[in-house]
C-alpha cells in the first residue's frame, strides 16, 4: 500500500485528491512509465508525503519517511507535527557526527519546503521522530500523523508501517548494544522521557521483532 | 541429434561456435554437434526475429522490460517463463488472525507491485537493485490455513495435499506451507533482491517453509517461446496450450473469452466449465499443483539414446513424437514401425500422459529445472496450472504413477497445492476478495 497521501492545506485553492490516485508520484529515474498522479497532485496543492512510511516499532521511538512535496507557488515551513499514541513528536535532522555514525538533533525552524519543490525524509536524513510510543506500531499497520506549518495550518497524512532495521543514528548508539539485545531491550522501559535517545531499545536488530513480533 | 538440414530453423543459434556465416551446406558440416537442431520450428513460425548472426547485446535491452503487476489475473502463470524463478513458502507464525493476514498480503502486494515495474518499494534500502526489473513478476498462491482465516467456509475441498502416488517419495518438509511465492525473473540478481524485500516484509507474520530455486534457459540464449529443456536432455512443456489463447483462458481460468472464432489445439476443444469448482473468491484465479520432482542424474546415464527416447515417446534432439517429424506434430498412438509395434511405446510417458484423454485433460506447465551443485540434487520443479485438480492434473498424474517409463529416473520428493487468487488493481491487494469478498 503505497501511499500518497494528499491532503491539502487549507489554502484558497485546496482540494483535497481523492486517496485513490496513488502509485509512484515522483518519477523515479528508472521509471518505466510516467506517472499521471504526479500532474494531479500538482494541481490539487498543498502539501503531501508521498510514500510515507514508518518504522515499526513496539514501544520507544520510532520515525516516519517519505517524500514532502509543496505543490502550492509559495514556500511551506513545516514546524511541527503530531502522533496521538505518542508522548512527543519532533522534526529531525541527522548529521554526521565524525565518526562514520550519524546523530540526530531536532532541526531548529522545522523543514523548509520551497515552492514546487519536495523534501526527502529518509533513514539517515532528516525525519520524523516519534518518541515515547503509548502503543506498537506493527508492520502493515497504518498511521495517521498531523503536520502542522509555521502559518498554522494542519494536515493530516498515512503512513505505513515497515519492518526496518536501519534508521537507528542516534536510537541504538554503538553497535555492541545490539548485539547483546536481550536485556538490554526489556530495561530500556522507555518511560517517555523519550528526548533520550540513549536509551531508546530501537537497537531492534531482527532478534527483537523475533521476541516482540508476536500478536 | 546429427541432421536436421530440411529445419528452417537450425542454423541461427547454432552459429556461435561458427565464425563465418558462410552458408551452404559446408556450414551444416561445421556445426554438425554443436546443437543443430535444438528447436525445431514453433508453432508460431520459425523466425526468431532476428534472422542474422549471432551478436552481443550491448544495451541491455531486456533489462528494463516490464511485465504487468495489476489485471484481471495474476502475473506469472500465463506470462511466458522468465529465466529464473524461486519457490518461497511461508507457514504462518502461531496465532496470526485474519486482520494479520491482510496487513501481511497488502505489504506483500505492495512491495510486488513495486518490485515488478522497476520501483523500489517502501523501506528499500538497495533501491539500486530494483532498476531492472527484467519482466520480474511476483505472483501469490494461498494454502488451506492461510484461506481459512477468512473462514473455513472458503476452503475449496481441493486445496488439500494430493492423494498418495505409490511413485511419492515425499519430504515432508517440502510438503508444507500456508503462503507460496512465485518469484520469477530473467535476471537472478534482481530476483535476489526482490525475494529479500518480500521475506524481510515476511519475517512478522510467517516463518520460511522451504523454497527452491530454478532456471531455464538465459534470456537470449533462445528465442522467448521456445519449449525448454530439462536436465535429462528433453524438451519439456511442449504440449503446453499457448498464452493467450482459447484453450488457455479455459484450461487455466476456467472460463471462455467469448471471442468470436477460437482456435483449439488438436487435442480438440475443451469444456467451458473447468472452472467450475474454482469458489467466487478465485474467480479469475486457477489452482497450482507444485511437485518437486528429483531426476536422478546417475542412472539416466546408463540409458542409451534409444532408450530414452523410447521411454518418452519423443526423440530427444526435436522433441518430435516418434510417429513424427517435428516438436509439435500431433503423436500417432496407433502408428506402427516395420516390426508392426506401435511407435510410440503404450507405457512411454507421452502415451500415458495424454493418449485416450479428451480435450479438458489438460494442464500448463512451467517448469524449472535445479541442480545443487556437482554431485548434488538435480530436478524439475514441476508447476502446473489447471482450473481443476479433479478433472484434469488427477487423471495424468494418476496414470503416469501407475506407469510411465519415465519413473525409473524420477522420484516425487516435493508436492503441495495452491489456489492461485485473482490480481490485482491499484489500492487492493492480492487476496482481497476472499478477505473482504
Amino acid at each position: 500500500m503505497r501511499k500518497n497521501i494528499t491532503l491539502a492545506f487549507a489554502l484558497p485553492i485546496a482540494v483535497v485528491l481523492g486517496l485513490s490516485g496513488c502509485g509512484q508520484s515522483e518519477s523515479q529515474a528508472s521509471g518505466s512509465e510516467p506517472s499521471e498522479v504526479a500532474s494531479s497532485q500538482v494541481e490539487a496543492a498543498g502539501l503531501s508525503l508521498d510514500d510515507a512510511w514508518v518504522k515499526a516499532a513496539d514501544d520507544g521511538m520510532t520515525a516516519v519517511f517519505g517524500e514532502l512535496h509543496n505543490s502550492t507557488d509559495h514556500d511551506i515551513n513545516l514546524v511541527e507535527a503530531k502522533y496521538s499514541d505518542a508522548e512527543m513528536v519532533q522534526l529531525h535532522e541527522t548529521t554526521e557526527d565524525g565518526s562514520g555514525g550519524m546523530s540526530m538533533q531536532e532541526k531548529k525552524g522545522g523543514f523548509d519546503i520551497p515552492a514546487g519543490k519536495s523534501v526527502s525524509l529518509k533513514p539517515g536524513g532528516d525525519h520524523i521522530m516519534i518518541m515515547g510510543l503509548k502503543k506498537a506500531i506493527k508492520p502493515g499497520e497504518q498511521i495517521t500523523v498531523e503536520l502542522v506549518t509555521a502559518d498554522d495550518q494542519t494536515t493530516e497524512v498515512t503512513a505505513v508501517a515497515k519492518e526496518y532495521s536501519g534508521a537507528q543514528e542516534d536510537y541504538a548508539p554503538g553497535e555492541a548494544d545490539s548485539g547483546h539485545d536481550g536485556d538490554g531491550d526489556e530495561k530500556s522501559g522507555d518511560d517517555g522521557e523519550s528526548s533520550d535517545h540513549a536509551d531508546s531499545d530501537h537497537g531492534g536488530s531482527e532478534s527483537d521483532h523475533g521476541d516482540h513480533g508476536d500478536h | 541429434m546429427t541432421t536436421e538440414p530440411e529445419r528452417s530453423g537450425f542454423s541461427r543459434r547454432g552459429l556461435i561456435t561458427s565464425a563465418a556465416a558462410a552458408g551452404g551446406a559446408g556450414l551444416v558440416g561445421a556445426t554438425a554437434g554443436f546443437g543443430i537442431g535444438r528447436y525445431g520450428p514453433g508453432s508460431n513460425g520459425a523466425s526468431d526475429g532476428d534472422g542474422g548472426s549471432p551478436r552481443r547485446d550491448l544495451d541491455g535491452a531486456n533489462g528494463a522490460e516490464v511485465e504487468p503487476f495489476y489485471g484481471t489475473h495474476q502475473s506469472g502463470v500465463e506470462t511466458p517463463p522468465q529465466a529464473h524463478a524461486h519457490f518461497l513458502a511461508f507457514t504462518m507464525k502461531p496465532g496470526i488472525k485474519a486482520a494479520e493476514a491482510v496487513r501481511w498480503l497488502r505489504l506483500l502486494t505492495a512491495d510486488a507491485a513495486a518490485l515488478t515495474q522497476g520501483r523500489p518499494p517502501l523501506a528499500d534500502s538497495e533501491s539500486e537493485l530494483t532498476v531492472d526489473p527484467a519482466r520480474l513478476t511476483v505472483t501469490f498462491g494461498f494454502g488451506p490455513s492461510l484461506v481459512a482465516l477468512a473462514g473455513k467456509q472458503h476452503v475449496p475441498d481441493w486445496l488439500k495435499p494430493l492423494e498418495k502416488f505409490r511413485i511419492d517419495d515425499l519430504d515432508p518438509d517440502r510438503c508444507t506451507g500456508d503462503l507460496l511465492l512465485q518469484i520469477c525473473g530473467d535476471d537472478p540478481l534482481t530476483v535476489a533482491h526482490a525475494r529479500r524485500m518480500l521475506f524481510k516484509d515476511t519475517r512478522t507474520f510467517a516463518e520460511v517453509a522451504w523454497q527452491r530455486g530454478g532456471f531455464r534457459r538465459a534470456y537470449g540464449s533462445t528465442g522467448e517461446g521456445k519449449t525448454q529443456r530439462n536436465l535429462f536432455g528433453q524438451l519439456d512443456g511442449t504440449a503446453n496450450p499457448g498464452p493467450g489463447s482459447e484453450d488457455f483462458a479455459r484450461i487455466i481460468w476456467g472460463q471462455g473469452t467469448d471471442r468470436a472464432d477460437p482456435v483449439y489445439s488438436a487435442r480438440g476443444e475443451p469444456p467451458t466449465d473447468l472452472g467450475s469448482h474454482l469458489p467466487p473468491w478465485l474467480d479469475g484465479g486457477t489452482t497450482l499443483v507444485l511437485r518437486d520432482i528429483a531426476m536422478n542424474l546417475d542412472t539416466w546415464d546408463k540409458a542409451d539414446r534409444p532408450a530414452r527416447e523410447f521411454s518418452t515417446g519423443r526423440t530427444l534432439d526435436t522433441g518430435a513424437p516418434l510417429s513424427g517429424t517435428d516438436e509439435f506434430d500431433v503423436p500417432d498412438f496407433t502408428a506402427v514401425d516395420k516390426r508392426g509395434l506401435t511407435k510410440i511405446s503404450k507405457a512411454a510417458h507421452i502415451a500415458r500422459a495424454r493418449d485416450e484423454f479428451g480435450p479438458e485433460v489438460q494442464i500448463h506447465r512451467r517448469t524449472y529445472n535445479y541442480e545443487t551443485g556437482a554431485g548434488g540434487d538435480a530436478g524439475l520443479l514441476f508447476a502446473s496450472f489447471q482450473a481443476d485438480i479433479e478433472r484434469q492434473f488427477l487423471p495424468i498424474q494418476r496414470r503416469l504413477a501407475e506407469v510411465d517409463l519415465l519413473n525409473e529416473w524420477t522420484t516425487p520428493i516435493g508436492s503441495t497445492v495452491w489456489a492461485i487468487p485473482p490480481g490485482t488493481s491499484d489500492g487492493g491487494y492480492i487476496g482481497q476478495e476472499l478477505f473482504e469478498g
